[in-house]
This record gives structure tokens, sequence and C-alpha cells, in this order.
């Protein structure tokens, strides 16, 4: 017997937009779920033979004897033409299940053959069971199934159902996800893998069925599917022949429920497991965590598998929906300072309403914390939630919708897509319009983040800080020196490398200022870009050299203002550049710094140029504005200090 | 050079004056004839008090505690005043809320991209001068793409936008401009006209029941002065 799965994941959606993230589409994840019922049944009827299928024209040259469909409430407006098309082509029953009937049995559309409510897996085994007695799926009659837990069906316009669905008491057993299907998506990039069955997110809610009972899987199930997802990839990529390095920041393994970090104790003898398994020298982590979760143990235990990605879902703070974990701007704070501080990507979501009490301010309130922060996430992205089976935004309008729609089929459940806020998206709210949330969704939109950062690329960042980091300290430190540094990005701070072995003090550059006391004089007093970012740096470095002892060094590092890529910025001056995040302050050359020193009384040791690393992708510029000066009877131009990238400066406190 | 530049700047910004200007708000560099001109018409020419710092406002010092009406003036204009500013998004925030809903504001920045600014880079890196773009007490610079999407980001709608040109070499900036792809480098400057905008995230909570209407203050006249980035 053929089993077709069909996830309704639409691959036209994710080629418009390729850099979607497309774990946020919530159809994806029906695919994911059919990945573990393709299992499951693989193991439990070696007969059936299932094949996740896309589109139709698919389905047709797959010939099943069934189709599966699974849907969540954004996706559930095509269910009753597709049911209508397949039974046309191929006249085979038509199952539907996932989590939009499973919140609500009675939108069960009359093209469909039968729904299955709750978990999939033994409604479906049953369903299976009885059609191989029967001599084939479309021998099946409501009579055969109408005692099956967790069926319903129509009849003569009446809606039947038998008993509560049956859930697997537990999940030990459970067989790794079956990922071929994955192979065929598009923008594939992320495994998804859950490590518990439990409707504690808004996510959950609405990509999975309704579990009655919460259940955790196995460490011995979650570590073996991320083997298989190892494996997968390695077969899926075997053609690229990709060095161990980037294999390991290419096969990702994202984590999408809360209770992975949520269980401590079970989530330590994961990681134990992973290591005993060198997962984390093959694959990275991308891990969904609750906001309040993201402690220092965590991370650090998460790290050692080699957590890259970690995505935090919010609403406005001080919301009280119980399907989103509560969130403070404090919470928040502290959250991004330790991801900042491990070096973990985030990706945010934004519920913006997930209460039908909302309030203007409260959303309010929020964007302005966004606002101020959204350099600090790598990605964020925003939903405006319709009222949505499943959700209390449901509940809230059940009054006005009984008034509005007299048919399920008239309902707009394709504008309660989580992409894209639609004019037709029905709302709960009775004092926010949508006009309103279009104005939240334009100034949300124009929020700027930083580009998405490849694993790959955080890796060698990191690895360059640490070599010049490394060579900094061979020259100009000796043993037990103590150190001052000015910080102005903490990406560029030298202590995170360097504090076992000496002891470093930090004042921070915010907003053109100094901050921080000065400690007892130290040896050397440290400037990586930072005297950039001062408003007056003059009085600042006055400031910090009392706390160098005499004899002590002072070494600094700017950018040269000449540098060839540097004015062709200029010439384009992005916005991002006249901007508060940006920042240089002051620009200085060789001469400028040196004169700078000299003024407060100190002694040269010496200064270096560094060039560019691509001088060579520069020279044909270089030398067409040469030439031009020359022809025009300019100033000569000396192109050597067009390639110096960035001046060292080295002096001592007399 | 420069003082040719303040003074056709200011006749420019005269011009400009529709009869609904009545109340003008003002900060940055000073425009004595503007001023001279709006008061002698009766309009209310109203600046931001030179002892404030309000090019320091930030993040940590986010208020001016100004003592102006809110929703009163019909123009803010800042005149080079965004360049002094460590952050400029903050000081229109901040100055927007004085604007009436109906307002309007013109925003005068340097072109970071003046050929004179390249020539500057290339020759001598970044020399700081008297005045213009790399004046020592700037600290933000500006081209046309980030001094539009600044204004669109703190709550006003692009309606126009003014040049100043100042061509200086004209071969040498022709070539360059083809060199450089950029059709800026013979504009000195810019005057970035905007319609406030009252949709979120640009909202008056005072309209809802869910907050008190703020106190109204008596406004305050200054008399001509010289601002603290003149």
């Amino acid at each position: 017997m053929k089993l077709g799965l069909l996830p309704l994941f639409i691959p036209e959606q994710a080629l418009q937009n390729p850099e979607a993230l497309v774990f946020s589409r919530l159809s994806f994840f029906s695919a994911i779920l059919l990945s573990e019922l393709k299992a499951f049944l693989g193991h439990k009827l070696p007969d059936v033979h299932c094949q996740t299928l896309l589109t139709l024209p698919e389905v047709l040259k797959y010939q099943p004897d069934v189709v599966l469909i699974l849907s969540n409430s954004c996706d559930f407006a095509g269910v009753a033409d597709w049911a209508d098309n397949l039974k046309a082509a191929l006249m085979c029953p038509v199952w539907l299940a996932g989590s939009h009937i499973s919140h609500l049995p009675q939108s069960l559309p009359d093209t469909v053959d039968l729904g299955i409510l709750g978990e999939l897996e033994l409604p479906v085994l049953q369903l299976l069971t009885l059609a191989f007695q029967a001599g084939g799926a479309h021998a099946l009659t409501p009579q055969m199934y109408r005692k099956v837990p967790g069926v319903i069906y129509q009849q003569q316009g009446r809606m039947y159902s038998g008993a509560p669905a049956q859930e697997l008491p537990e999940l030990r057993a459970f067989p790794t996800p079956d990922l071929s299907a994955f192979q065929v998506l598009p923008a594939y990039f992320s495994a998804a893998l859950r490590t518990a069955r439990v409707n504690d997110s808004i996510f959950a809610q609405m990509a999975f069925p309704l579990t009655r009972k919460p259940r955790l899987y196995s460490v011995d199930y979650i570590c073996d599917s991320m083997v298989n997802i190892v494996h997968h990839y390695q077969r899926y990529l075997s053609q690229c022949r990709l060095s161990p390095q980037v294999f390991r920041q290419v096969c990702s393994v994202f984590i999408t429920d809360y209770q992975f970090v949520l269980q401590q104790k079970r989530l330590a003898l994961i990681v134990e497991k992973m290591r005993a398994l060198y997962l984390h020298h093959v694959c990275f982590l991308t891990v969904h965590m609750p906001v309040r979760a993201v402690t220092e143990e965590t991370l650090l235990l998460l790290k050692s598998v080699n957590l890259q990605k970690v995505i935090l879902s919010f609403g406005p703070f001080e919301h009280q929906e119980p399907l989103l974990p509560p969130c403070t701007a404090a919470d928040l704070d502290r959250a991004l300072a330790l991801l900042k501080r491990f070096r973990v990507g985030v990706i945010g979501h934004f519920f913006v309403n997930p209460e039908a009490k909302t309030s203007r301010q409260q959303i309010f309130s929020t964007y302005v914390y966004l606002k101020a922060n959204s350099f600090l996430f790598e990605s964020l992205s925003h939903t405006v939630l319709g009222a949505t089976p499943g959700l209390s935004l449901w509940e809230a309008t059940a009054a006005q919708r009984k008034q509005r729609y007299s048919h399920w089929q008239q309902y707009p459940w394709a504008s309660l897509s989580w992409e894209k806020l639609s004019p037709a998206l029905p709302l709960a709210h009775k004092h926010l319009d949508k006009s309103f949330f279009q104005s939240v969704e334009k100034a949300l939109n124009m929020l700027p983040t930083k580009p998405f950062v490849p694993p790959s690329h955080q890796e060698v960042i990191l690895q360059n800080q640490a070599e010049l980091v490394k060579a900094f300290a061979e020259t100009y430190l000796f043993p037990e020196a103590r150190i001052l540094e000015l910080v102005v990005d903490d990406t560029l701070a030298l202590k995170p490398f360097l504090k076992d072995y000496h002891e470093i003090h930090q004042m921070h550059v915010k907003h053109g200022q100094l901050h921080g006391s000065l400690p007892q004089p130290v040896d050397v007093l440290v400037l990586v870009a930072s005297v950039q970012s001062l408003r007056d740096p003059e009085k600042a470095l006055k400031h910090a050299l009392m706390g160098l002892k005499p004899g002590g060094v002072i070494y600094l590092s700017v950018l040269n203002p000449m540098f060839i890529g540097f004015i062709a910025q200029v010439l384009k001056w992005p916005a991002r550049q006249s901007l508060t995040g940006y920042q240089v302050l002051k620009w200085f050359t060789d001469t400028t710094l040196i004169n700078l020193l000299l003024g407060l009384g100190l002694e040269l040791i010496h200064f270096k140029h560094v060039p560019a690393s691509n001088i060579e992708q520069w020279r044909p510029t270089v030398e067409k504005l040469a030439k031009q000066f020359e022809q025009f009877g300019m100033q000569r131009i000396s192109q050597y200090a067009l390639y110096v990238q960035e001046i060292n400066v080295l002096a001592r406190k007399p | 050079m420069y003082e040719k530049y303040r003074e056709q700047m200011s006749a420019k910004l005269q011009s400009m004056l529709k009869p609904e200007h009545q109340k003008i708000l003002w900060v940055g560099d000073a425009i004595p004839q503007l001023e001279a001109h709006c008061i002698a018409e009766g309009r209310e020419f109203v600046s931001v008090p030179s002892d404030i710092p309000w090019p320091e406002i930030s993040r940590e010092r986010p208020s001016l505690n100004l003592d102006l009406p809110e929703k009163h003036f019909d123009l803010l204009l800042v005149n080079h005043a965004l360049e002094q500013a460590i952050d400029p998004e903050r000081l229109l925030l901040y100055l927007r809320k004085y604007v009436q809903p109906e307002g309007m504001c013109f925003l005068v920045a340097f072109n970071i991209g003046h050929i004179s600014t390249v020539v500057n880079l290339l020759t001598e890196g970044w020399s700081y001068q008297a005045d213009g773009a790399l004046r020592e007490n700037h600290v933000r610079y500006f081209s046309n793409e980030s001094l539009r999407y600044l204004m669109e980001q703190v709550g006003f709608d692009f309606v126009d936008e003014v040049v100043y040109q100042m061509v200086q070499n004209p071969a040498l900036t022709k070539q360059l401009v083809q060199v450089m792809k950029n059709p800026y480098l013979g504009i000195l400057s810019f005057i970035m006209i905007g319609r406030k905008v009252n949709t979120f995230p640009f909202i008056d909570f005072e309209e809802d029941t869910e907050k008190k209407a703020p106190q109204r203050r008596v406004p305050h006249r200054s008399e001509p002065s010289a601002s603290p980035g003149s």
C-alpha cells in the first residue's frame, strides 16, 4: 500500500524570499512531523510505503492509495480544493490531520474522508491496519473506522467522532525521524528536531497537533536523531567535498522546543552524550529558548556542543499569554548581553499581539526597546496574530465570528500567515484596528538589524581576534603586566583572551564619553579603535593616562581615513554610518594621532602602518584617481597612504 | 567660501518659509538674518537655548528638559545640528514632540560626499576645517541617503529636498562622478523637507484613555543668540 504524505509546504513561498528563515514558516514543520510519522510507520508496518510529496504532479506520479494532508490554520484555505482535486484525479481517499483540525474539528471539509485529531501515530496505524483488512484504503467505510479513537468524519451532512485520540504512552522507543523527504525541500538548511511533545508555546500550538499528555523524548532518541541528521547532511552534501571544518559550520540542527533547555538534568545528559559522540565536531546547534532560560550555566553547557544561534520569541512586555514565556525589558537586556558575551547569534521573533487586551502602549514600549537594541539581533522578525484556533484570540472573537462568517470556508484562513500582515487578517482587538497594525508592521520592518552571520564567519572572526591578541601580547606585554583597556566594542576587547595571564581593567566608551573608574596605576593602556569614538579624545586620554604608571606604555590602533576602501565608502555613506550605532566620531591620520600623543607629554616609541589585505583589489581605483588628480593639476596623492588600512602607535609615559 | 554659503542658505530658507509656518522651533547653527526676518514678520522664532546640551542627548541622557509647549510649532528647523549630535535620531525624536501634528521639518546638513571632502581625504586624510562637513566639532556625517533615512526614522514623511550646489574643480568633479558613481559630488549641503507622521510608532498617547494628557506650558521666546555649535 502506498501512502502519500502531503505537508502543504509550498515551494514557491520559500523561493520568493530566499533570505527568509525557513523555520519561521509553520508549514515547514508539517514536513518534520511527517518525517516522524514515516519512521514510525516504517517500523510498525513495513508493507506500507510512504512518500512525502510537495506538488500535485508529484502526487499524480506517485499514485498513492491514500493521501494524508497535514495542515495548520494558515494553510487550511486550500485543503478542501486539494482534497477535491486529488480525489478527482486519483479516486483515492484523503485524510486530514494537523494542528488546525485538532483545534477546530467542526471545520472538516466535506471533500475530505476523515480527520485525525491530536497525535497522528496510533490513529494512522489503526486506519492502515483496517485498510489492509478491508483490501485497500478505498474500501474503508465509516462503519469500519467510526470506533478508531481520534477519528472524525462527515456522513449525510453530520459530523461524527469516536473516542478521544490515543497517544503513544512514552517516546522512549520512538524511531528516529526519516529525513529522506528533506532532500527535495527548497531552501532547506536547518534540520529541525523536537525533544518533547508539549504545547508550551505559540509555535508548538500552531505547528504541531494537540498533545494532551506532555512527554519528553529520551536522551538516546535525541542524540540518535542528531546523528541521523549528520548522516543526512553527509549524503546530501557529499558531492560538495566540504572540509570537516566547513562541514561543521554547515550541518545545522535546530531544536524547536523549550523543553530542551528547561529540562536541565536531561540537557546535561544530552550534552554529555553529544560530546561522547563528537557531535559538536560535525554540526552546530540553533536552539529555541525562552528569554528567561538564557543563563550563564546553560550557555556554558550549550557552547560546549557548538551552540551558534539562539531563537528568542517574545511578546509585548508585561503580557499575560500563557503560551508565550513572560519577558521584561530587563530580561531581554540580560539575555542579549549574555548571548553577546558568548558570541551566540540571536534571531528574535516578536509576537506583536498575543492577547485580545494587548494595548498600544505595550506594543509601543516593546518597539522602543527593540529599536534601541535592534543591533543586538542578527535578524528580527515579527508576527501580528489573527484570531486563530488554538489561541486565546480565537475565543475572544467567538461572537463576532458567528455573525460575520456563516461557513468555515469563508473565514480568511490564508490571512493568518505569519510572514506578512494581510488586510483580511481577522483581529481580536476592540481598540486596535488594522491600520494601526499596518503601521506597527511598517515600523518593525524598518528596524535595522545586522546581516545574518554564518557560523563559519563567526568562528573565523573569533580565530582572527585570538591571533591578533596573541601577536599583541607577544610584542607589547610582559609577564604579569597590568592592563587598562578602553573598550568601545566588546568584540574587540582583549580581556576575554588574556584574563588568565594578566590583570585587565576595562573602561567603556559610550556616546562619546569615557565611563567607569580608573584602577590602580597599570603598566599598559590599550585603545583598540576606541580613541576614535571619543567626542573629546584629548580630554578623555588625559584622564585615562592618570591610570598609567610612569614609564608605562600606551598602545593605540585606529582606522586610516586615507584608506581607499574607506574613501569609497565616504562617497556612498550608508544610512547606518550617520546613526548612533556607528562608533567612529573622530578620524586620525598618523600625524594627527602622533601630535595628540606628543601634546599629552608622551614619548613616541614607534608607529606602524597595517596595509590592507586586498591591495590588488584597490590598485586600479587608486592609480586612476592619482592620474586624474595629476591631470587636473591637483596636489599629488600619496598612493602608499591609500593602501594603509590601520595605524598602530606605541608611546611611553615619561 | 562658507560665509557666502551661510548667507545664501539663510536666504534660501527664508524663501522656503510658507505663510503657515508661523511658529518656528530652531536648533543648531545661528541664522541671524532669518531670525530677524521672522521676528519682523511677526512669526514666533524660538531657539533651543544655547545653554542646553542638545548635542549630548543620548540613551543615557534622554531629555533636554525644554520649557516649551508640546505640539506647538509649525516648523522644526534643524540647521547643521545633526552633525554635532552624538545621537541625531534621538535629538530629532525629542524635538518632534514640540511640532504640531501637521507640522514640518527642514533638516539642513552638509554632504560628506562633496568634492572638497574627497580631495581633503585623498590629500590630507580627514583634516578638520573651520566650517563645512569636516568642521572641528562635527561627530556625525551625512549623505543624501542617510539624511533622508534619518528623517523617515524619526517620523517625518519625505516631501522634497533642496540641494546647495558648490562646484569645485568642475572637470575633476565630472570625472569623479563617473569613477565613483556618486551624483552628489558637487552638492555641498542638503535641505530635507518632511511632514510629521502621526501613525505608529510616532503616536501620542494623550489622545488615548490609556494615558493622561500632558500639561501645556507657556511658550518660551528666545532672543537671537549664537548656538553652541556656531
